[in-house]
């Protein structure tokens, strides 16, 4: 009887030594998956990081080559002496004289808005904040296609204005042509008198254009 | 040899020893006889030598183990004493024993069984034994590594061993002769009608140097015990004692039974093997009547029958005890093992814990840090984003707007408008306005140039503006305007998709 107590009260005694050292490493093990699940998850988002780093690096180089090769279908600011020197040449080869040639400064290309409906609000808003809203830094950054309106006035029979606009449409680069006005110039037909808006377009900075404007 | 049980009875000098084994179902003593040992227990370890030595020596095989003392230093005695229930006597029962010079100082364990005096009183039997000789006892024979777990203190239950089914009722006595005592027990069936102890024992019979003076001192012994059976007769003249049973050494048990015969004037009988019920004892084995004391508790363990008095508590302690130190022991090397065990695991689990939470930490500042190093990246990435999606935008502004080739435009103006009519002036706007001015002699070429700019493939929606008349060379001259649209620009100025 006795000794039944004594197992009984050591049996007791060792179910509950085991019964809190048990509990104890189940929490600190529990604790061990929560950590290491914690770990694995910082890893994998570390991994995802650097991933993310590579991979817009590469999306900078493949950007910064889209850029050079949209590039060379816009004039440069070097460019324009020579195409408009080329434009009196090709003028004076083909019957056109060139009575006033008026070049404006470079602004901005603004969309209209029913084209602009296919961005998202957020990118429509962004893109269009006012240059106060931007900080310089922004600005410098901000590109956008600028036009050069430049406004011409020639003269010529019609024939020789379809060959000059033709040649004006043959240049790689993005130009447009638009306003035209044709009017018989003072009994002196066949030569016409032809104004119109010719623009060029090229790549600039808010910042340049916001210089540009002051 | 067969496996069996091993009763001891430790003397004062003397340790006997019985080996019982079951031949057929029926105990038989197939071995037995005495050792002379030193059994004053100041040499330990010297019984367990002892009881090793008759394993060894008899080659025989026990599976249990049973002791029985048969010494002066225990204590039986009788008292009378007021009627009481049960809890009041276990209460006054240790006084009393204190009362008596024998424990002076000394721990003692004991036992009692009351029997009925009168009505006023009981006789209480009362036995006591130190508990260091206990002790000692219990340690030395637990040292042989054989089941042990029956102690008896003789001659207490010899009577019940020796009363017959055929005779239960009758009166008898028991003298019982140790080495340095003797009892003299007088009982009915399992009642004790009294128990009286001499300090002569078997040494003290012994030691005279001649037979006469060996007489004298039988004489005056078993005088002691006549007094004590005219004492039973006066108190119960009723109750004849009709046997003595002489349970001595086998050197003395004749002379001690012709001695009782001529002065106590009872029937006498030295207990042989053929009065233990049940017990085979073949010729091979040679017969003590003072072997019985060692299988009284042996045969009560293997028969039916339960002693008066039972001694299982005074085992029961010290198996407690060491029971609970074994448990204790087992205990804490369980515990130990555990703490160690499970407490290794989570000190390992900790450091692993303690590891991955740095590691966690570094990997949190390393995306923190690269984030930073690469803030200007981020950024320049999504205004690239930004600026491209604007690009395009403008781009394919561009682009529409140049959609109208004016070579093509003017191309067909010189070759889908009527001959008929001098056209003075085009007025071509971005936005796809067309004006066209001239003059006519006929005014119904100004409805047939209408029909023609709807007809054209470049030009729609004519509509007449204005009409001038004026004189040229007495004819009339017609001075128009009509107004168009470059076709698709109105449906685009228009938002139609």
């Amino acid at each position: 009887m006795e000794q039944n107590k004594i197992k009984k009260v050591a049996l007791t005694i060792c179910s509950a030594a085991v019964l809190i050292i048990g509990g104890l490493t189940y929490l600190n093990v529990n604790a061990l998956f929560k950590t290491r699940n914690q770990w694995i998850l910082k890893s994998h988002e570390l991994a995802k990081v650097k991933n993310d780093v590579e991979e817009i690096q590469r999306l900078m180089n493949f950007y910064k080559k889209e850029k050079s090769e949209f590039q060379k279908y816009l004039f440069q600011e070097k460019d324009i002496p020579g195409f408009l020197d080329g434009l009196s040449g090709f003028a004076q080869s083909a019957g056109i004289n060139i009575i006033d040639m008026k070049t404006s400064k470079f602004q901005e290309v603004k969309v209209p808005e029913e084209i602009e409906e296919g961005q998202s609000e957020l990118v429509r808003r962004k893109l269009n904040k006012s240059s106060d809203e931007l900080t310089k830094e922004e600005m410098e950054r901000m590109l956008t296609l600028a036009a050069m309106p430049i406004n011409i006035q020639i003269n010529g029979p019609y024939e020789s204005i379809v060959n000059f606009y033709r040649h004006l449409e043959s240049f790689k680069q993005l130009i447009s042509i638009g306003n035209i006005e044709i009017a018989t110039a003072n009994n002196a037909y066949p030569v016409l008198q032809c104004d119109f808006t010719l623009k060029i377009y090229s790549l600039k900075t808010l910042e340049e254009l916001k210089e540009n404007r002051q | 040899m067969q496996k069996g049980y091993l009763g001891l009875e430790i003397g004062e000098k003397l340790l006997r020893f019985v080996y019982v084994t079951k031949q057929r179902g029926a105990p038989t003593l197939t071995r037995a006889g005495e050792l002379e040992v030193n059994l004053n227990f100041s040499t330990p370890g010297a019984l367990t030598q002892a009881v090793r030595m008759i394993i060894e020596k008899e080659e025989i095989l026990p599976k249990r183990v049973f002791v029985a003392i048969s010494r002066k230093d225990v204590l039986i005695h009788q008292q009378l004493m007021p009627k009481m229930n049960a809890a009041e006597l276990a209460e006054v029962v240790p006084g009393e024993i204190e009362k008596l010079p024998f424990f002076y100082n000394q721990a003692f364990e004991y036992s009692y069984t009351a029997f009925m005096h009168s009505k006023e009183k009981e006789r209480v039997l009362l036995v006591a034994v130190s508990q260091e000789f206990l002790k000692s006892v219990i340690d030395e024979i637990d040292a042989t590594q054989r089941p042990f777990r029956d102690i008896e203190i003789s001659p207490l239950n010899l009577k019940d061993l020796l009363t017959k089914s055929t005779t239960p009722n009758r009166c008898e006595a028991v003298l019982a002769v140790q080495e340095l005592c003797s009892y003299f027990c007088i009982y009915k069936g399992s009642t004790y009608m009294g128990i009286y102890r001499s300090p002569i024992g078997s040494q003290q019979i012994s030691s005279p140097v001649n037979e006469a003076n060996q007489e004298i001192v039988l004489s005056n012994w078993i005088g002691e015990f006549e007094r004590v059976v005219k004492a039973h007769l006066v108190e119960n003249s009723q109750l004849p004692i009709e046997k003595l049973w002489i349970v001595a050494d086998k050197s003395l048990s004749f002379k001690i039974g012709t001695q009782a015969n001529k002065h106590l004037d009872i029937p006498t009988e030295i207990v042989s093997a053929e009065n233990i019920p049940n017990l085979k004892v073949p010729e091979t084995v040679e017969w003590n009547p003072a072997y019985v004391n060692a299988l009284t508790p042996l045969l009560f363990s293997l028969g039916s029958k339960k002693p008066l008095f039972a001694f299982d508590h005074f085992f029961a302690k010290f198996q407690t005890q060491k029971y609970f130190m074994l448990v204790m022991v087992k205990a804490v090397i369980f515990l130990m093992a555990l703490t160690g065990g499970l407490g290794g695991v989570n000190y390992i689990v900790k450091k692993d814990v303690a590891l991955l939470r740095e590691e966690t930490k570094k990997i949190s500042q390393d995306i923190v840090m690269l984030n930073k190093q690469n803030e200007n990246l981020f950024a320049e990435k999504n205004a690239y984003l930004d600026v491209r999606k604007k690009l395009l935008a403008q781009a394919g502004y561009v682009q529409e707007i140049n959609r109208t080739s004016w070579t093509h435009v003017l191309a067909a103006i010189a070759t889908e408008l009527p001959a008929e009519l001098s056209l003075t002036g085009f007025k071509f706007s971005e936005s796809g306005d067309v004006r066209i001015n001239g003059d006519t002699f006929d005014i119904t070429n100004i409805a047939e140039l209408i029909r023609k700019v709807d007809q054209s493939s470049i030009l729609e929606g004519g509509k007449f503006d204005f009409l001038r008349e004026k004189k040229e060379q007495d004819a009339k001259l017609f001075n128009f305007g009509i107004q168009a649209n470059l076709r698709g620009k109105k449906e685009e100025k228009h938002g139609t998709k």
